[in-house]
């Protein structure tokens, strides 16, 4: 085997085969588990740098077989799919570290964290697909892995929730389906490409890309909760603190978030796009998606509900970035995979670790948690602050760009948008901010746990830290040529003709 | 690189950092007490910057946010020596004022990142850095504001914070179109010779939130009396200050004629002139009426910028009147903000000549009597009427005589406020707080005088028909406050009734309050969804709009979650954009 396969197949298979692997693990064998959790990860984390360093050095990596006749399963690392992999094998060690602190001692562990790691393996595998259908397996894989994290709890409430997560993505992935055999009839086998992959279908079939551009957007505006397809998301958070994290900042969300980038860029290209008039309708849905989550988020008082509405409308960035037309919008539309990812998993561990240390799981109940938990709400604070774009923070940089994109290709309109959703985002989390820092703690939490040396268990105090102070040096560092940002520009840059 | 230049980049550098330091260090335990015993030193650098950094020193860090610029010019020298001084005064101030405070580590963590971010705003070269500084020093501010907690406190540090978000959103979209326009993050380089009328409008009404214009003032008069006196002191005098700054960097202004901009400027100068002292003289709390007079002083100072705004030629010397008389209503009203402590625990008969000497000292420097700072900067400001075509120049050198007699009204409201002695002296003690205050009591008497030029503005000033100008208003003035005592004392009513601390914003958000029911808290509704106002929860039970308009949206979503409304809304997403594309 090729190293270059060697690598690509090892992104996969490190989560893939420690997930199997610990379905057959004994409830009990505690310390097997997350020794092997941990190693996949880890192993995971180091393949991925191998990946960087030979796409920095210009290895292609390529691998693909063909299952039938036009029908080719193909692997390979362009700029965006490295990104986008980075982003998720990153955060899934974290959340890996969080959830076996924060499931100790709960039951049906194996179950949980094989159904875990596949989870992880079809995030992998949405990344790196090279084509559509690769894409398209993928997309549903991860579907079937996380229903049965969702329902874990298996209470009704949960099994709800799942029944509603499941309506919604599997009648999104039909249509996807639908979408992804349409097109190949018309333009043959799509492999993603920098600038796009229709070539000459763009003149003969104009009106049958259009439509298809919309069936698309329909089948991934699922999973990337556009407005009205976001229904199953709010329902979702019944899941345990750990799988809303790896819902919203690196799996579920953010696939159908990267599906519409792959869209725009890769197979439309954007200024194919841009020529079929797809892009401001693309844009609108997104900028009302952003100020209606944002005004949903307004009035939850479920700590975990807000965040979801919030994240409702912080995806539908990316969106709104991919679907303006200028390389400074894409840049913040694509910064923002990654800025989103790690604010989002900050706060969804913080409200984890209230939830799990004081059993705080209303706002209402948050009165002084910050001088109970000052580191916890010292990242939380971080994390909400970077969702309302407070600079130096990461949110910023992408709202900054996305902002500067629109004035730039004249659509003034979105500026608007994003305004209002910073203030809207200000009148939800600001608030929390108070009660924590300025409101004196009660008497008494509503359940709190003997949690030793520090505020909490060290397992769950690391990981919100760590992605906080990634939220700092993201913004503080973003024209550094490591940060989020840069990488981004690289993509941007392919992406637009000379 | 020679010494000397070296010596001003490591102080600009150190203006900037030491509070940063400072602040971030007070998360250790251990340090915390010895940390805010130091406190007023995190000033140090910024006020030896101002004092002997050479000018045009520039400090550039291109790896740092969006390659940080920091730049000392003339006008940066001015507001970074009397912020200095104000935030190292107030600092000194808080360590007594606050002694028994058990969260006083907040307010000191607070203190110090709005000294960073305001003294970061003066230096900074480039948009990224301004901006970043503004937004800290506004959210730091909001924490100052809202220190203490009761009802009163929450409802105007609630008023604060939404105008600092609503003007810092604005003000980044402002400066968004600026950056595309000009293709530059530069703030010098933002040559502003085709000015673009939104980005100008944006500017001005953004930085104008800051700066307490008229119209955008109203969170003044009820944040300052919320905040602990220190947070008010740094409040008046710098911090509104930065709106200011913020229209000296990136309004047109000195580039092109904006007779539109000047009219502006002028007419809600003016207008707040006088309406902030009708507004400030029937307040009853000192530190309100001190906010009103912020109102007014600002419009006197936004006169000058009108005349900028006409005469982009004579750009450099209206600048300077300008500065002047920034610096001297900063540390004037500074001195009075701190003053309140002292007055309020006054005992001995010392103790009580004290006060009223040194409260009388800024009183009358601000109401502009002779020889003090207020007379040199008014006289400065006047000068700029020359420049002003004939209309304008009657009507500014009518209706600012007429503020002047405001100022001094509103001095003597608030000095019969605080007059000592108080029959509950001794509630309020003082011990350290005197140092502090009187140190910036002397910066007041001897501040001005130490810029350039100044003493060539006393011998223009001291013939008998110029001092007589700047006497009259202050009789009048006085007679004006002798009339208002006469109206509460013998109709015995509470004027203030007519006018509520807040005025305009008070009435818009009574109406707001009857539309939306916004400040109606949560009833856990029957279906199990709880919703909640956060800032005043606990109170009334009737269900309020947002609490309404949320049980809708559920209700819509509720059935969101059935199986066949999932595939008519794929549906429905389909057909809406395909239409939008025919």
């Amino acid at each position: 085997m090729s190293s270059s396969a060697f690598v690509l197949l090892g992104i996969l298979l490190s989560s893939f085969a420690t997930g199997c692997a610990i379905f057959f693990l004994r409830e009990g064998s505690h310390r097997l588990r997350t020794g092997l959790n941990l190693a996949g990860a880890t192993v995971k984390i180091l393949f991925v740098v191998a990946l960087l360093r030979g796409v920095y050095q210009g290895v292609v990596y390529q691998i693909s077989f063909t299952v039938a006749p036009g029908v080719t399963l193909a692997l390979g690392a362009d700029a965006n799919s490295v990104f986008f992999v980075t982003l998720s094998s990153v955060l899934w060690f974290w959340t890996t570290l969080y959830a076996v602190g924060y499931l100790e001692g709960s039951p049906r562990r194996s179950r949980f964290f094989g159904f875990f790691s596949l989870c992880v393996t079809a995030t992998v595998g949405i990344a790196l697909a090279a084509n559509l259908v690769t894409f398209l397996v993928f997309y549903e894989l991860l579907t079937i892995s996380t229903f049965p994290l969702v329902v874990h709890r298996g209470t009704r409430k949960a099994l709800r929730a799942g029944r509603v997560y499941l309506a919604y993505t599997v009648g999104g992935g039909t249509v996807l389906l639908l979408a992804v055999a349409w097109l190949q009839s018309i333009a043959g086998p799509v492999a993603f490409t920098e600038r796009g992959a229709l070539g000459a279908v763009v003149d003969t079939h104009p009106v049958q890309l259009k439509i298809l551009f919309f069936l698309f957007v329909a089948g991934l505006g699922v999973k990337s909760a556009l407005v009205p397809l976001h229904g199953w998301l709010p329902r979702a958070m019944v899941a345990p603190a750990p799988v809303s994290a790896l819902l919203h900042a690196v799996a579920v969300v953010k696939a159908g978030a990267f599906g519409i980038v792959r869209l725009v860029y890769d197979v439309y290209g954007v200024e194919t796009a841009q020529q079929l008039g797809v892009l401001r309708p693309l844009a609108i849905l997104a900028g009302v998606t952003i100020v209606y989550g944002s005004v949903r988020a307004l009035v939850q008082d479920d700590l975990k509900k807000r965040l979801a509405y919030s994240t409702v409308s912080q995806v539908s960035y990316i969106t709104l970035g991919a679907a303006v037309f200028g390389p400074l919008a894409t840049l913040g539309g694509i910064v923002h995979l990654v800025h989103q990812g790690i604010m989002k998993i900050t706060l969804f561990f913080a409200a984890g670790n209230y939830a799990e240390t004081l059993g705080i799981h209303r706002v209402s109940e948050m009165d002084g948690v910050g001088r109970r938990m000052p580191w916890t709400t010292i990242a939380f604070t971080i994390g909400a602050l970077g969702m309302i774009g407070v600079p130096p923070l990461a949110g910023f940089v992408s709202k900054l760009y996305i902002k500067q994109g629109a004035i730039a290709a004249g659509e003034a309109w979105v500026t608007l948008v994003l305004a209002v959703s910073s203030l809207l985002n200000a009148a939800y989390f600001l608030p929390i901010l108070y009660r924590a820092w300025f409101l004196p703690p009660p008497e008494a939490w509503p359940a709190e746990r003997e949690t030793g040396r520090f505020e909490t268990h060290w397992m769950l105090l690391l990981p919100p830290l760590f992605t906080a102070l990634m939220v700092v040096l993201a913004g503080v560092f973003a024209e550094s040529g490591l940060s989020p940002l840069a990488w981004a520009r690289i993509i941007a840059g392919r992406e637009y003709g000379p | 690189m020679t010494a000397g230049s070296a010596l001003s980049e490591a102080l600009l550098l150190g203006a900037i950092v030491l509070p940063w330091a400072a602040a971030a260090a007070l998360a250790a335990p251990g340090l915390r007490s010895r940390l805010m015993t130091l406190a007023p030193f995190a000033g140090l650098p910024a006020l030896a910057a101002a004092l002997v950094a050479a000018s045009g020193t520039t400090v550039s860090v291109p790896w740092l946010l969006k390659h940080v610029i920091l730049l000392l010019d003339d006008t940066g020298r001015v507001f970074l020596g009397f912020s200095s001084i104000l935030y190292m005064a107030a600092a000194w101030y808080a360590r007594s004022y606050l002694r028994d405070d058990p969260v006083k580590v907040r307010f000191f963590v607070m203190l110090l990142l709005a000294m960073a971010g305001n003294i970061g705003l003066i230096v900074a070269g480039d948009v990224a850095t301004f901006f970043t500084s503004f937004a800290v020093m506004g959210l730091a501010s909001a924490g100052l504001v809202s220190h203490r907690i009761d009802d009163e406190t929450r409802r105007a540090s609630r008023v604060y914070l939404s105008l600092t978000m609503i003007g810092e959103v604005v003000i980044l979209t402002g400066l968004s179109f600026l950056v595309v326009g000009y293709g530059t993050t530069e703030i010098a380089a933002l040559h502003r010779a085709a000015p673009d009328d939104l980005a100008v409008l944006l500017v001005l009404v953004g930085f104008g939130i800051k700066a307490g214009a008229l119209t955008l003032h109203f969170w003044l008069p009820l944040a300052h009396p919320a905040a602990p006196i220190p947070a008010s002191a740094v409040l008046s005098g710098t911090m509104i200050k930065a709106g200011l700054l913020g229209w000296i960097r990136f309004l047109p202004l000195g580039e092109a004629a904006m007779p539109t901009l000047g009219a502006v400027f002028m007419t809600a100068g003016l207008a707040a002139a006088i309406l902030g002292a009708l507004a400030g003289v029937v307040q009853r709390n000192p530190k309100t009426v001190l906010a009103y007079s912020s109102v007014c002083q600002m419009g006197i100072i936004m006169t000058g910028l009108g005349v900028g705004a006409v005469r982009p030629d004579a750009w450099p010397t209206i600048l300077a009147t300008v500065l002047v008389y920034t610096a001297h209503h900063a540390l004037a009203k500074g001195a009075l903000f701190l003053g309140i402590g002292p007055a309020a625990g006054a005992r001995t008969r010392i103790e009580t000549a004290t006060v009223r000497i040194g409260m009388l000292i800024p009183a009358l420097a601000l109401a502009g009597a002779p020889l003090t700072s207020g007379a040199l900067a008014k006289t400065a400001l006047k000068s700029n009427l020359a420049l002003l075509p004939e209309g304008w120049a009657w009507a500014v050198g009518l209706l600012l005589p007429i503020g002047a007699v405001g100022t001094t009204a509103l001095m003597i409201r608030m000095l019969t406020l605080v007059w000592p002695p108080h029959d509950d002296a001794e509630d309020h003690p003082t011990a350290g707080l005197w140092a502090p205050w009187l140190s910036l009591v002397a910066a007041v008497v001897v501040g001005v005088w130490l810029l350039p030029g100044s003493l060539e503005w006393l011998r223009l000033k001291l013939t008998p028909a110029k001092i007589w100008l700047a006497v009259w208003p202050l009789l009048a003035g006085a007679a004006l406050a002798a009339a208002g005592s006469r109206i509460r004392t013998r109709w015995s009513a509470d004027p203030s009734r007519w006018v509520p601390p807040g005025d305009i914003g008070v009435l818009v958000g009574r109406l707001v309050t009857r539309l939306v029911g916004a400040d109606r808290p949560a009833a856990p509704a029957p279906d199990g969804h709880e919703y909640c106002d956060d800032v005043t929860a606990g109170r009334s039970r009737t269900p309020g709009f947002r609490e309404r308009f949320g049980r809708g949206l559920d209700a819509v979503e509720g059935a969101l979650g059935r199986w066949p409304v999932v595939g008519l809304a794929l549906l429905t997403v389909l057909a809406a954009l395909f239409v939008s594309l025919v």
